[in-house]
């Protein structure tokens, strides 16, 4: 059933598949979100390199507003619309179901209505409590109810996605489930699990405290609800790129996915050891023993093993890609790979990103290590090769194909996308290094020491501080190029449904087959509660005490 | 480069990540526990009231000598600076802080040691260190906590 495009290409556009036009609204709204927080990065870049710039930007009251905006809209916002609309997408176009559209057009208003919500009490500098909101600092009720309304559509899509695999298996019983939508939904039980923290945290204290229904809050056991969800969080934000690096970037390398059972195993690992860790986050916390969080630091040294069998995979699938079409040499097999394509380069370009922040990330789990670099500007040098790099950059290599795939038009200039590609690459690269180094120089990560006179710190930090704001710039420019790329793609008039590129799906080397191992890991409700027996095993104790031992305490608001 | 060869390189970079993991929290857990790199201690689920510190070793906070080159201090953050803001010491001398904040959450690291600390209202963080070298060590608050927040600074004064 083929649909004419020329008679009336903007009616007929999604009538074969109209959660295209769904996947389409949420990627490009949480592209949208992500301008807005990347404008703002430039200023905050300066700010670590002793230039104060926000005395000339008359809509913001302060850094710390700017910084909560940048932090919420880049990391929350962004991420969770991207992720809601290609975690739905690629199930039901791998099993060809269409999920239920009108609820699934209800769950995306009401992630629209939540951050509205809290873009309202952002930008009237009524919560500048940065993206991790502890309190006591007392934000307005809007922006932890937004907050909470963000993160549970999020769930909607999820269980919507659950649904339609449900669906599936009812029909092909004793089948493994299809890899991408295996990984999916993996992904999907991993955050359902991981956000109760957080849903918890606004719904039970922030929410009626902010409202003045209760008089006090405890900000320890907040914050450990908080961090139950904020490590996790970070795989849900990595793993839809895992998705792509496992199961496209190969093809679109000429090459296939090795291992169907590893990956699948690698997934299965993630569901069950993502989310109890949230304790090495909270190592320099009084009130919460150290013998349970050393319990927390080993189970965070085991979720790095699924990351280092997915570093070999891609790897080795990439080197097959390479030397199938004639590459040789210990490293030459690198040149021949498709280095002209922005999507592709974006993705290799992420997971070069990550082999320097997974590094990173072990120092920051270790407990020892952790004493020199906890708060410091180390800390936000980590997450912008990460969820900076090797999730933005993946994204923008996945937007590459994903819009022309989805709307039917070609991408615009992709030699500028190209040069986007490296200067985001460059850039991040850069900024990482400068404020890696100031945090070692024991620059705080998130003050507005461009306000502070020179002698505090910025005369020991010279060469670091040029770097981050160096970077910074070559960031801005990145982004202009992105953007230009992506309006002149959605802007474009050409249009053809038919001849556009298709979801590069890879073939499999090495199939699972349905052992009795396979079978088991197939079964993600069955994973799903090892993990959650799991994570309660290791959050209860010191979650009852807190419980037992309340420390309630009144709201403040310093901005 | 067939499917077998691939399988074992694999195996061999699993058993090293496995290796290597264990051993970085092996060495973690050793530094921790043996205090070769001091770390936060408390009495879990005992509170200080922070709307009466005064009733508490709180409501004088200042350095004390214990004896031969011990001392101790009862530290508080609140909006935005330490009191005390200064403390000389000699080197040599072991300290024993306590932390608690009076409003928001504050953070406490003093820069050239391996110090740092969240400072919670209501709980009472304890570190310990042995200050050897003379020099001016800087008390940063890294945890953000208001407008103020990067103007939130003490030091501590060793002397030879």
């Amino acid at each position: 059933m083929s649909v004419s495009t020329l008679q009336s290409p903007r009616a007929d556009a999604y009538v074969v598949h109209p959660e295209r036009k769904l996947a389409l609204y949420y990627v490009v709204t949480g592209l949208i979100f992500l301008a807005v927080g990347v404008a703002i990065g430039p200023a905050q870049a300066l700010n670590y390199a002793g230039i104060d710039v926000y005395k000339y930007l008359p809509f913001l009251k302060s850094y710390y507003q700017g910084l909560t905006l940048h932090g919420v809209l880049n990391a929350l916002v962004f991420t969770t619309y991207f992720i809601s609309g290609l975690l739905i997408y690629l199930p039901s176009r791998e099993l060809n179901l269409r999920p239920r559209l009108g609820f699934a057009w209800f769950t995306y208003w009401l992630m629209n209505f939540g951050v509205i919500l809290a873009a309202i009490a952002i930008l009237t500098n009524g919560s500048s409590v940065l993206y991790t909101f502890y309190p006591p600092l007392q934000g307005s009720p809007l922006f932890y109810i937004g907050a909470a309304l963000l993160v549970v559509s999020s769930l909607l899509v999820g269980v919507q996605t659950l649904w339609l695999w449900a669906g599936w298996r009812d029909k092909h019983r004793g089948q493994l489930t299809p890899i991408v939508t295996y990984m999916c939904c993996a992904t999907w039980c991993m955050w359902i699990l991981a956000s109760m923290g957080i849903v918890v945290e606004t719904v039970f204290l922030l929410i009626p405290w902010s409202l003045g229904w209760t008089s006090g809050v405890d900000p320890l056991l907040s914050r450990t609800l908080f961090w139950w969800t904020g490590h996790p969080i970070v795989y849900f934000w990595l793993l839809p790129a895992y998705v792509s690096w496992y199961a496209f970037v190969p093809k679109q390398a000429g090459g296939k996915m090795l291992s169907e059972p590893l990956t699948r195993l690698t997934f299965a690992l993630f569901l069950l050891v993502s989310v109890p860790v949230g304790l090495h986050h909270q190592y320099g916390d009084p009130g919460i023993s150290t013998f349970w969080k050393l319990i927390q630091m080993s189970l965070t040294f085991v979720v790095a093993l699924p990351s280092m069998i997915t570093a070999f995979s891609v790897a080795a699938s990439l080197e097959n890609a390479a030397r199938a079409k004639g590459g040789r040499g210990l490293l030459g097999w690198i040149r021949v790979l498709p280095w002209g394509e922005a999507s592709f380069t974006a993705q290799v370009l992420a997971m070069v990103s990550f082999i320097f922040g997974g590094a990173g990330g072990i120092v920051n789990a270790s407990m020892d290590l952790n004493q020199i670099i906890h708060n410091t500007a180390w800390i936000p040098g980590h997450f912008h090769i990460t969820v900076g790099t090797a999730t933005t950059l993946s994204f923008f290599g996945i937007s590459f194909w994903l819009l022309p795939h989805l709307t039917g038009k070609p991408l615009w200039n992709p030699r500028l996308a190209l040069w986007s590609v490296w200067t985001w690459f460059v850039g991040m690269m850069v900024f990482a290094v400068g404020m890696h180094w100031e945090g070692l120089l024991g620059i705080p990560r998130r003050a507005y020491i461009s306000s502070l006179p020179s002698t505090v710190y910025a005369d020991g930090a010279r060469v670091p501080m040029a770097l981050t704001g160096i970077s910074g710039m070559i960031l801005l420019i990145s982004a202009v190029l992105y953007y230009a790329v992506v309006i002149r793609t959605l802007t474009g008039r050409q249009r053809d449904l038919e001849n556009a590129p298709a979801i590069p799906f890879s073939e499999i080397l090495s199939k699972a087959t349905p052992t009795r191992f396979q079978k088991l890991i197939d079964d993600l409700g069955l994973l799903f509660w090892v993990g959650a027996i799991l994570v309660l095993a290791v959050y209860l104790p010191s979650l009852i005490q807190m419980v037992q031992n309340p420390n309630l305490v009144k709201g403040w608001q310093l901005w | 480069m067939d499917l077998h060869t691939v399988e074992r390189f694999e195996r061999v970079w699993i058993g090293f990540a496995i290796v290597m993991a264990l051993l970085m929290g092996l060495a973690a857990t050793y530094n921790v526990v043996r205090a070769v790199v001091p770390t936060v201690r408390s009495s879990v689920g005992q509170h200080v009231d922070i709307k009466n510190l005064a009733a508490t070793p709180f409501g004088k906070p200042e350095l004390k000598r214990l004896g031969f080159q011990t001392y101790e201090l009862y530290m508080v953050a609140h909006i935005f600076e330490f009191t005390p803001s200064e403390i000389k010491l000699k080197a040599g001398d072991s300290l024993e802080m306590h932390l608690t904040s009076a409003d928001v959450i504050h953070g406490f690291q003093i820069l050239g040691t391996t110090i740092n600390v969240e400072v919670i209202p209501g709980e009472v963080a304890t570190v310990a260190y042995r200050f050897k070298k003379p020099g001016i060590y800087m008390i940063v608050c890294n945890e953000y906590c208001g407008f103020g927040h990067h103007k939130m600074l003490a030091r501590i004064v060793v002397t030879a």
